[in-house]
């Protein structure tokens, strides 16, 4: 049971990130690496904003905004010039920003390239369900996450702004023809994808208790795995892609220990459902 | 994947395509050394004669293992003080050439290139870890120039050549230091294993599974975990339900403050064994009273008496405002066991350099406590073990057994 809990709240850590990504993949179609910088950024922003205040909550506006902001940065200073361009190009583009944004902040004038500890106290209890205990972190990143989804989905549901989304990643044109703003539909989308990113940034800050500059590496390609199995540009497939490699992952290594790197299971699983369901888990065959 | 031997990285390799980019462009610029190297290699000649010794020192300042590099290199500009403000060697000033390898192998063989044809060191110091050690070294014995590798702990790297001599611990030795520690001194009797996959954590654990084994001691968990690794609480678990007196677990200060942190998370009472790659001020900033009473091996005795170890300890905090740890202490060490040499030569002639190393018996001022070299030309010394209590390291045990603590 222990176990279970603790694939739920690794799962809850890679999900945040990879719906961001799966919902830029389905507007722009692009590779947007740089999603796992806006992640780290999000997460020194929390740290910054828990150093000083001692809030896990206000981290996580912090984080979120941070995210937002800088996705969307990523996004007018950047992609927005490069839509036009081969695929290729906002690809290399996204990967320079990445290394960009990590060497940045582990430049000493900056953050530096020590790891820096962030004992939160998020104020929550432990909670006891089924033989498994949930510390206050665990259930911080539960609680987080399951909140943020679900504003999501009320969002893509309910609202204007979520139907221009699901419009423009169907078809760019056709929904700039019938009236949808295609611009500031890619802009929030941006904007809301990367403020999950900085979140999930901070849910790992409070969860590891540390926050570094090359945090995003592993998560950078763990993220791509996610989409990829959910089925790229879906926004339900990656949620439940995220927790089946928690699962997986968790049940593999308590089973057998380490046989392989996290990161090597993640591939593996990637490449078997590849060769079973080539359209990923949720995805749809497309031309 | 990089065999980091003394010290603790704290993220994983770059991913595939950044690190294809990464040797992409190290093959770049090994191009240009090769193109331009010829060209200077006259300089300074072999007695750096205009009243220096060059010491050559490369190690990780950037990149995940900098707070080591710099640990390194603040320690080795320390020593370069210390030997200069008492007059240098033979009235000669030691002047140090630093070079950053950002922890990788590759990027450590050019700087030994640059530091032998380039720079024309006149002797070597590796501030480094294994792998990027391992690299290096051959070029070195082979440019028949003496490098001192400091804390890198591959047995490999002092087997390619007289040239090159080590500081460090092996792991043979530390390894025995710990099972002595596990059963004697804690009088454990279950032994659980939780080791770094990599040769500094698979050399480690070889020897002190061996010396469990043979001394009576039970091992009931035995795995490994992969370098980047962070969450630990699965593995955690399956060892609480072994309920083990100790948790033996070589690796870095990272892993070991995310164990601690979660080993009181789910309540695993084992006695946390560590090695000398806990030995950072860092682990106890990550994990606050979480590493409270853990123990490990390492070199640094912060209770020494020894005025030499007691003036590196405040003379490095005052220096850099941290406290030292092993790494430093070793480099230091490496740099005054590099103007030992020169004095004993005379000159920088390899071949003098080596007949001089092979006289030096207590190193003087050394902080790690060195008593002289083995065959295999490897630091000796007393082993140690260090504790965490009030927030510091402490001292736990001395180990003097000579059949325990002398290398190969």
């Amino acid at each position: 049971m222990q176990d279970a809990l603790t694939a739920l709240v690794l799962g809850s850590t890679y999900v945040l990130l990879a719906v961001g990504l799966s919902m830029i993949y389905g507007i722009l179609r692009i590779i947007h690496v740089a999603h796992a910088g806006v992640y780290t950024i999000g997460a020194y922003v929390g740290y910054l904003a828990w150093d000083r205040t001692g809030s896990v909550w206000l981290a996580l506006i912090g984080g979120m905004v941070a995210g937002a902001l800088s996705g969307w940065l990523l996004y007018a200073l950047m992609y927005r010039r490069l839509l036009e361009a081969p695929r290729y190009v906002p690809l290399i583009a996204s990967i320079g920003a990445f290394i960009v944004i990590e060497d940045l902040l582990a430049k000493p004038w900056l953050m530096g390239s020590d790891r820096l500890a962030m004992q939160a106290d998020p104020g929550l209890p432990t909670v006891r369900v089924l033989g498994a205990t949930a510390s206050p972190d665990a259930l911080y990143v539960l609680v987080v996450t399951a909140a943020l989804l679900l504003g999501l989905a009320v969002l893509f549901r309910r609202s204007d702004i979520g139907l221009q989304w699901r419009a423009t990643a169907s078809d760019r044109e056709l929904a700039g023809a019938s009236g949808v703003n295609v611009e500031r539909a890619i802009a929030s989308t941006f904007a809301v994808g990367s403020a999950l990113a900085g979140a999930a940034g901070v849910t790992v800050a409070v969860y590891t208790e540390s926050v570094f500059a090359f945090m995003g590496e592993v998560p950078s390609y763990k993220a791509f795995v996610i989409v990829v199995l959910g089925g790229l540009g879906a926004v339900l497939g990656p949620v439940v892609a995220a927790f089946v490699l928690a699962f997986a992952e968790t049940m593999l290594i308590a089973q057998a220990g380490f046989v392989l790197p996290r990161d090597a299971i993640a591939f593996l699983i990637l490449v078997i459902v590849l060769i079973v369901r080539p359209q990923g888990l949720f995805g749809t065959a497309r031309a | 994947m990089s065999t980091p031997s003394a010290v603790r990285p704290q993220r994983s390799p770059r991913s595939p395509r950044l690190s294809t980019i990464a040797t992409a462009a190290a093959a770049l610029l090994a191009l240009g050394l090769a193109a331009c190297g010829g060209e200077d290699s006259g300089g300074g000649g072999g007695g750096g004669g205009g009243g220096t010794y060059k010491v050559g020192i490369f190690a990780p300042t950037t990149g995940f293992a900098a707070s080591d590099g710099k640990s390194a290199v603040n320690s080795a500009k320390l020593a370069v003080e210390k030997v200069n403000a008492a007059g240098g060697v033979d009235g000669k000033k030691l002047k140090l050439v630093v070079y950053d390898d950002a922890s990788k192998p590759d990027q450590a063989a050019i700087i030994g290139q640059k530091l032998v044809r380039q720079d024309n060191v006149d002797i070597a110091v590796s501030g480094s870890y294994s792998a990027q050690t391992r690299a290096a070294a051959p070029i070195f014995a082979r440019s028949n120039k003496v490098m001192i590798a400091a804390y890198a702990v591959d047995p490999q790297i002092t087997k390619v050549g007289e040239q090159i001599w080590r500081i460090g611990e092996l792991a043979s030795v530390q390894g025995k230091v710990a099972g002595k520690l596990v059963l004697d001194n804690l009088k454990a009797k279950k032994v659980a294993i939780l080791y770094v996959d990599n040769d500094f954590g698979t050399g480690l654990t070889k020897t002190f599974r061996d010396y469990v084994k043979q001394n009576g001691g039970q091992i009931v968990s035995d795995s490994k975990y992969p370098l980047e690794e962070q969450d630990f609480r699965t593995v955690l678990g399956g060892i609480k339900a072994k309920s083990p007196d100790v948790l033996y677990a070589p690796g870095y200060y990272n892993n070991a403050a995310d164990m601690a942190n979660q080993a009181a998370e789910i309540g695993l009472k084992a006695q946390i064994v560590g090695v000398e790659g806990y030995d950072s001020p860092k682990l106890i900033d990550l994990a606050g009273k979480n590493a409270e009473g853990i123990i490990f091996t390492t070199e640094l005795d912060r209770d020494s008496t020894n005025p030499a170890v007691k003036d590196f300890l405040s003379g490095y905090e005052k220096k850099t405002g941290v406290k030292a740890d092993a790494v430093g202490a070793e480099t230091y060490d490496a740099v005054l066991l590099a103007a030992e040499a020169l004095k004993r030569a005379g000159s920088s002639d390899a071949k003098r350099l080596v007949e001089g190393l092979k006289g030096v018996k207590a190193l003087e001022g050394s902080v790690t406590g060195i008593t002289g070299f083995s065959p295999q030309r490897n630091g000796i010394r007393e082993g140690l073990a260090q504790v965490v209590k009030g927030g510091d390291f402490r001292r736990y045990a001395r180990f003097s057994d000579p059949s325990l603590v002398t290398p190969p």
